[in-house]
């Protein structure tokens, strides 16, 4: 088969077509040897310790070790390693988030010549169609979104007689029945009616006078009822809140300037009770200016759609209310991954509340 | 920025550890730093110094050396965040919920605290060198009496530094501080030195405890966790970078904080455009103590001129009797 002389050189071998040698012989053997030249190097056993280390079958001897390294790790991980659940929903036995909360951020200023508010509001209502699917499956009670100049909140008419088109179900256990779920829109914690539907515009500075107060003698009442979670009173499998910049820091202004007001009346009255604007009133006045969310928490995990890429721009949201919810990142567009990374995010997180 | 107003280029001595590693280290940090100085820097940076406990069980030793080593953190980054021109540190010490953990906890970090407050009160070369204001911020009717002593005094001591300020917030709640600044518009309109009107997010921005420093622009929690756990809520809804770090507070150093400050010179521009584009047209705007009210041509009513004047009274009225206690 070959010619002892022409016994190739061990890592040379597969340097064969570069020979320019046109030698019958060689051409030949190497014919023979190109595909593959392993086969017969392997059968040969080289001379000396020195040569078992440099020469080419050793090289898949090496491989094979590897091989077999490979298999008992594997094996190991299946019998010793740690269990990674099949089912997606495990991972979130622990934890589930009551009320989310969604921010849109404007991935291009409004001052940028690649700005496009039409095509930013409608991936945006697409998106929220998804959010609501998902967190109907998943539990979630209450749905905030947030967008900076309240595009959401103008459309929401539009917006809540898309997703009633959607037909979403709602899982029931007990009886094991498909029914719609049931969602009802908010506008900045109150609901959409008849005429706030033709009063709300894309100008913010219209809808609301410039100091962001909604209604100029508006004494906000604690909530009176615990159930007033609808306008009729029926169950709602999912309650979404959409608000904008007005809804944020103004929160506290209006509070500031209820209190404000309260306090100038009673001293003008004379009267020497007079409230301390400390935590617990605030609290109270602020959870009293949207009855309807009384029954949710906190906004317990907010994801803020459209960041860069390791940081986190909140944007005006309601500083009373972030105290404690966890933040999850998404660059670009809310996809089922980035929903699911941030509910294992909640699930895992530990809560020590400063002890 | 920063650039007018520091001289020395050089970092501090680094500690004993004179090893090869560490030589090139710290000599690429100065190099790092003086090159990071070209651009824009940051005017205020939050730091959550969240990490110590766990840092002192993952060495094996007990919660009060983790506490130590993490004011060691402290200082270092304060050295370099000196030295690259930061004008405004606010740091998360202490906060109210804390004073739920065990009482041996409190009272070690309690002397800690303590012991640095007397420190930057006797003028430590840390504090002279570099011209910082101390101020401790939230509910200090809360802290022990010695410390509230040895606060009060490192304030009082550091109180015409003008270089750079450093607030210490300690114990501190962010809904406590919301509560306070609408307390203090309450009382204005109450005492009649405001109107209702008046009271808005400027004028509720300027009572804040953060109300003379510039813009937080950038806020720091380490230890991976991803909430901000009530501290600095209202300067973080307006305009803030927020980062959350994977790494323990005492093993914080620059080389965790250079990917947090290259991300904020590469989204200077776009954020400086963002604040132009969403400027509406309001009548107050931020004004610093001591500078003229700037561009009230624009919508120059007599209204907004002696909305102003209002309000300027009665912060400076308020600052008097801050100094006066």
């Amino acid at each position: 088969m070959m010619a002892q002389q022409h016994r190739p050189h061990p890592y040379l071998s597969f340097l064969g077509l570069f020979d320019l040698h046109h030698d019958k012989q060689r051409t030949r053997a190497r014919a023979k040897m190109t595909i593959p030249p392993v086969t017969s190097q392997a059968l040969q056993r080289p001379s000396g310790g020195s040569q078992l280390v440099s020469s080419f079958p050793s090289r898949f001897i090496y491989l094979r070790l590897l091989a077999i390294v490979l298999w008992f790790r594997t094996v190991w991980v299946a019998f010793w390693g740690p269990k990674k659940p099949v089912d997606q929903d495990n991972e979130l036995r622990g934890k589930r988030p009551r009320h989310v909360a969604v921010v849109f951020r404007p991935l291009q200023h409004s001052l940028s010549s690649a700005y496009d508010e039409d095509g930013e509001y409608q991936s945006w209502m697409n998106s929220v169609g998804n959010i609501v699917e998902w967190c109907l499956s998943d539990g979630v009670a209450c749905l905030t979104v947030f967008d900076e100049k309240g595009l959401l909140k103008s459309h929401a008419a539009s917006l809540a007689q898309i997703v009633d088109k959607l037909d979403f179900c709602r899982e029931s256990a007990d009886p094991p029945v498909q029914a719609k779920a049931s969602i009802q829109f908010l506008v900045s914690g109150s609901p959409i009616d008849r005429t706030q539907r033709e009063r709300t515009i894309l100008d913010e500075g219209i809808d609301l006078d410039p100091h962001g107060v909604r209604r100029p003698t508006d004494e906000p009442q604690p909530s009176t009822s615990s159930n007033k979670n609808s306008e009729s009173g029926r169950h709602v499998d999912l309650l979404v809140n959409l608000i904008s910049a007005s809804d944020g820091r103004n929160s506290l202004v209006r509070v500031a300037r209820t209190l404000a007001r309260q306090a100038l009346a009673a001293s003008r009255a004379d009267n020497p009770v007079h409230l301390t604007a400390d935590v617990d009133l605030i609290d109270k006045l602020i959870k009293a200016d949207s009855p309807d969310l009384n029954q949710f928490p906190e906004p317990e995990l907010i994801y803020v759609v459209g960041c860069q890429s390791n940081f986190v721009e909140i944007g005006n949201l309601c500083p009373w209310n972030i105290r404690l919810s966890e933040f999850c990142a998404v660059q670009g567009e809310l996809s089922f991954m980035g929903y699911r990374r941030g509910m294992k995010q909640y699930a895992s997180c530990q809560q020590r509340f400063g002890a | 920025m920063s650039n007018n107003s520091n001289k020395s280029l050089a970092v501090s001595a680094e500690p004993t550890n004179s090893s090869l590693f560490s030589s090139i280290a710290s000599s690429s940090q100065r190099a790092l730093i003086n090159l990071l100085r070209i651009g824009p820097i940051p005017k205020h940076v939050g730091f959550i110094m969240d990490g110590n406990r766990r840092y002192a069980k993952k060495l094996g030793v007990q919660t009060r050396i983790g506490h130590v080593v993490g004011s060691k953190s402290l200082e270092k980054t304060l050295e370099w965040c000196l030295d690259l021109g930061i004008n405004v540190v606010t740091v998360y010490a202490f906060s109210i919920e804390n004073f739920k953990r065990p009482r041996e906890e409190v009272d070690v970090l309690m002397d800690l605290a303590c012991r640095k407050f007397e420190e930057f009160s006797k003028h430590s070369t840390f504090v002279s060198k570099h011209s910082i204001r101390i101020r401790v911020l939230g509910d200090t009717s809360l802290l022990p009496p010695h410390v509230l002593e040895a606060a009060r005094q490192a304030e009082a001591s550091t109180r015409y530094h003008t270089r750079a300020v450093l607030n210490i917030c300690c114990p501190y709640t962010s809904r406590h501080e919301m509560a306070e600044s609408v307390a203090l518009a309450v009382r204005g309109v109450k005492e009649g030195h405001l109107r209702v009107d008046d009271i808005d997010e400027h004028l509720l921005d300027r009572l804040m405890q953060t109300g003379e420093d510039p813009e937080l622009d950038i806020l720091v929690r380490t230890s991976g966790e991803k909430r901000l756990s009530d501290f600095l809520l209202w300067q973080v809804t307006k305009d803030c970078q927020v980062h959350f770090l994977d790494v323990l507070w005492p093993e914080f150093s620059f080389w965790n904080m250079l990917p947090v400050l290259l991300s904020y010179q590469a989204n200077y521009t776009r954020r400086q455009a963002a604040r132009i584009a969403s400027i509406a047209p309001s009548p107050a705007r931020i004004t610093w103590p001591g500078s003229s009210n700037p561009d009230d041509q624009a919508d120059g009513t007599e209204d907004e001129e002696a909305r102003g004047a209002r309000v300027e009274r009665y912060l400076q009225l308020l600052r008097e009797e801050k100094m006066a206690q």
